[in-house]
């Protein structure tokens, strides 16, 4: 067995693909986006691909511009929980992680399901923590306005912490179960909850049992100050959009370093950048296939959500002149700080007019857009992880199923000849897949 | 089809080991599954071969919507519910799931919306510890409403997937639904297409608290036939079913002693309403089942095993063929929805919803 490092690879199931063109596309499964079979489908591919895990995300509203519904937009992704355990249902190995925010939930609630889905499927889950960016979302569930990027970040982190301690709730050896003495739970091992804090007040026993893996494996997003300072606390996998190497490594030094004074070992937390990648078996057929995508788009809709990621209308302004950001405030807007600031990085960088800037919101919003081979994607993968500056990445896939089938079937055999990917599953949990040690409950200490 | 007999409905409640408290301790329970998943897709599966309109998840140690989803992956056509707790979840999060479930299933899903849980720990500081039991069933209600206001915010040709036109959706037949209640402000739409059955079909119980008014379904304990048949009469839509505890055995002395081995296992002051238990044969059960059916007492029943899987199990093998042969019973599903089993029709779109 090489004792190469290896890449730890996810992939993002989002909308009909994460190119807001690739609805279109004729070779898109685009009406079957409420569909079991879908879901099954995709899961089943990356099983195959050997991938460890899939991410969903949670999507809260329908897609608006200028306060009216996008029609050119595909639905968002249905409900985040039911997919999954539908894709528990047609999988045995691949890990299997979803989006619920910690802002409209309850704890309890996220606790309770991720603990049901933990069991569902084996021990294959993961959360993956948000505080949410949608500015429609407290609308629908009875709040006024969205909280302050502080304030979500304070919530977050007691939210997190009640959630495990619902998940430590139950010893995992609680259920006794012995009809002779009637003794069903072990009530010594089953623990009251007692949390007081800014945001929550509980006390009281979970109903539920600990999670297959303790807890599910923790994921998070989000590259601001408080969304690093949260990842070195409480992450053990998290995605960021990096689109160059010098940053990214700066980002995974930087990240890795703040481990020690959490009192956490550097391979306590897996590092995945995410990429957008458009694969085809020759470089111009890959450029072709961006170039349909974006075809795809009408211009005045690119620049449209352009001008909604930058919270700034752009209609007005010549479409091939300059992107004005000195007319554009970062810092105000309070959802999106670190795309919006990877945006005016790479506009400045390479001197972007907006319709070339708007192309670049198509792909992964800010993450590394690749277009090239199958073998031309094994090279950077493998350029990053030995620059150090990653652990894998979290590939955001192009369009359903077609372009996972494409990576599984093409990309995916030159990384594991490279010895850069696993040939078969070694373990069975998505903590056994990335390489995390499973968390001790406090209470048995 | 002329000349079929009027068929009765029949929905199963799982509730871990069955509603004999102490029916874990039997011989053939299995108490260590109680709280895994699995356990039920099984009895899901049982209740689905047995061909049962409807599947309700009554158990206190899985999420309940994580378990319905689980289980729509692993059946085909029974109906699948469960119970939404509407004291601490917002509408607008519970509409989205059962709409994608809804979606997932083919239009098989089903929900109740309950007031409170007697699961879920204490919140010391949540704001419904300070409403009156009239207050929370208002809200519970004002719940109802606006997840089917949710549901209706798209019209079922809102879906276009238009490649050409570039159109996914057309955004004149979806609506904000702008509801400003007294417990709820929602704006809406919900983010998904209207589910397959309109709305999912809600179940109301005479006994729980929650709304029985506007309930596809009214699930009621055993009463005097009189009472039944009066009950039915006032009922003005949905189905009314009558819920039944069934202990089975080959002969009726078996059936009694297996009953009196169960009271044996309960400990201390266990809950158990008498009155819906009905201990006897296969035979027995389908005759009183046909006289109370045809009396008109109700559309169908609720079943609540008092013992699982075994209670089940004989349920649907020796029971289920009796009322089949009677003709009171589907031997295979016609429809492929909830509804289309229950003979429940969709809710016309609602007009009055608009921009």
């Amino acid at each position: 067995m090489s004792n190469k490092k290896q890449l730890h690879l996810g992939v993002l199931m989002t909308y009909a693909g994460i190119h807001a063109g690739a609805w279109r596309h004729p070779n898109t499964k685009s009406d079957q986006l409420l569909d079991q079979s879908l879901y099954r489908e995709f899961a089943q591919i990356a099983e195959r691909g050997k991938l460890d895990a899939i991410l969903i995300v949670e999507v809260l509203s329908l897609t608006e511009r200028n306060k009216k519904l996008a029609e050119d937009f595909p639905i968002p992704s249905p409900d985040v929980m039911s997919a999954l355990a539908v894709m528990a249902a047609a999988t045995s190995k691949i890990g299997l992680t979803g989006t619920l925010n910690t802002t409209y939930n309850d704890p309890f609630h996220v606790a309770s399901k991720f603990s049901a889905l933990d069991h569902i499927s084996a021990g294959r889950a993961g959360w993956n923590m948000v505080t949410s960016q949608d500015p429609n979302a407290p609308f629908n569930y009875s709040r006024d306005g969205q909280m302050d990027h502080s304030v979500r970040y304070e919530r977050a982190g007691e939210f997190i912490d009640l959630v495990k301690k619902y998940w430590d709730s139950w010893e995992d050896d609680a259920v006794r179960a012995d009809k002779k003495s009637a003794i069903y739970l072990d009530e010594s091992k089953v623990h009251t909850v007692k949390h007081e804090g800014k945001f929550f007040s509980v006390n009281g026993k979970s109903n539920f049992p600990r999670p297959v893996q303790g807890y599910p494996v923790l994921f998070q997003a989000g590259s601001s100050e408080s969304g690093m300072k949260l990842a070195a606390q409480q992450a053990e996998v998290v995605f960021t959009a990096q689109d160059n190497l010098p940053d990214a490594l700066a980002f995974y030094k930087k990240l890795k370093g703040t481990l020690p004074s959490y009192g956490r070992r550097d391979d306590e937390l897996v590092i995945l950048p995410g990429i957008s990648p458009i694969l085809g078996s020759t470089e111009r057929e890959a450029k072709q296939l961006e170039e349909q995508f974006n075809e795809l788009i009408l211009p005045e809709i690119a620049v449209k959500r352009l001008s909604s990621l930058l919270d700034f209308d752009l209609s007005s302004y010549p479409i091939d002149g300059p992107v004005p950001f000195s007319e554009i405030n970062v810092e105000a807007n309070v959802t999106k700080k670190s795309r919006v600031q990877l945006l005016k990085d790479l506009a400045q960088r390479e001197n972007l007019t907006i319709r070339q800037l708007s192309k670049h919101t198509n792909g992964g919003s800010g993450h590394f857009p690749f277009v090239g081979t199958p073998e031309q994607l094994a090279d950077f993968m493998e350029q990053w992880l030995e620059a150090g500056a990653c652990d894998g990445f979290n590939i955001l896939i192009s369009h359903f199923v077609e372009g996972l089938e494409i990576l599984v079937d093409h990309a995916i055999p030159i990384l594991q000849r490279r010895g850069l990917h696993r040939n078969e599953y070694t373990g069975s949990t998505l903590r056994d897949h990335l390489g995390l040690s499973r968390p001790v409950n406090p209470w048995t200490r | 089809m002329t000349g079929q007999r009027r068929q009765l409905h029949l929905m199963v409640s799982l509730q871990g080991s069955g509603y004999e408290p102490g029916s874990w301790r039997h011989s053939s329970a299995q108490p260590d599954k109680l709280h895994l998943p699995i356990y039920y897709q099984q009895l899901a599966q049982t209740a689905e071969r047995g061909k049962l309109d409807l599947v309700y998840l009554d158990n206190p140690f899985i999420d309940p919507l994580t378990l319905m989803a689980a289980i729509v992956a692993n059946t085909d056509r029974i109906g699948v519910g469960a119970t939404v707790t509407t004291e601490l979840i917002e509408p607008f999060a519970a509409a989205r799931s059962l709409a994608a479930l809804d979606h997932f299933s083919k239009g098989r899903s089903a929900w109740y919306a309950g007031t409170h849980s007697n699961y879920e720990p204490q919140r010391l500081n949540d704001r419904s510890s300070e409403w009156t039991p009239s207050q929370l069933l208002e809200r519970n209600q004002e719940f109802i409403q606006v997840a089917e206001k949710l549901w209706d915010s798209w019209e079922a040709d809102a879906l276009l997937v238009d490649r050409a036109q570039g159109k996914y959706i057309d955004a004149s037949r979806i609506h904000r639904i702008n509801h400003e209640g007294k417990y709820y402000q929602v704006v809406g739409p919900l983010g998904i297409p209207r589910p397959p059955q309109g709305r999912p079909i809600r179940i109301g119980f005479t006994e729980l608290e929650g709304a029985i008014g506007g309930a596809d379904v009214v699930v009621t304990p055993r009463a005097s036939l009189e009472e039944a048949i009066a009950r039915k009469s006032s009922l003005h839509s949905g189905k009314l079913l009558t819920t039944i505890v069934p202990i089975l055995a080959h002969t009726e002395v078996d059936a009694r002693a297996l009953a009196s081995e169960l009271r044996q296992y309960r400990t201390s002051k266990n809950n158990v309403q008498e009155d819906n238990l009905f201990v006897g044969t296969p035979t027995q059960l389908a005759d009183w089942m046909e006289m109370w059916f045809t009396s008109g007492a109700s559309d169908g029943f609720h079943i609540q095993p008092a013992l699982l899987p075994l209670g089940l199990e004989d349920f649907v093998d020796q029971v289920i063929p009796l009322l089949q042969a009677r003709g009171l019973f589907r031997t295979d599903y016609s429809s492929s929805t909830l509804r289309g089993h229950l003979d429940v029709p969709a809710e016309r779109f609602s007009e009055e919803v608009t921009q």
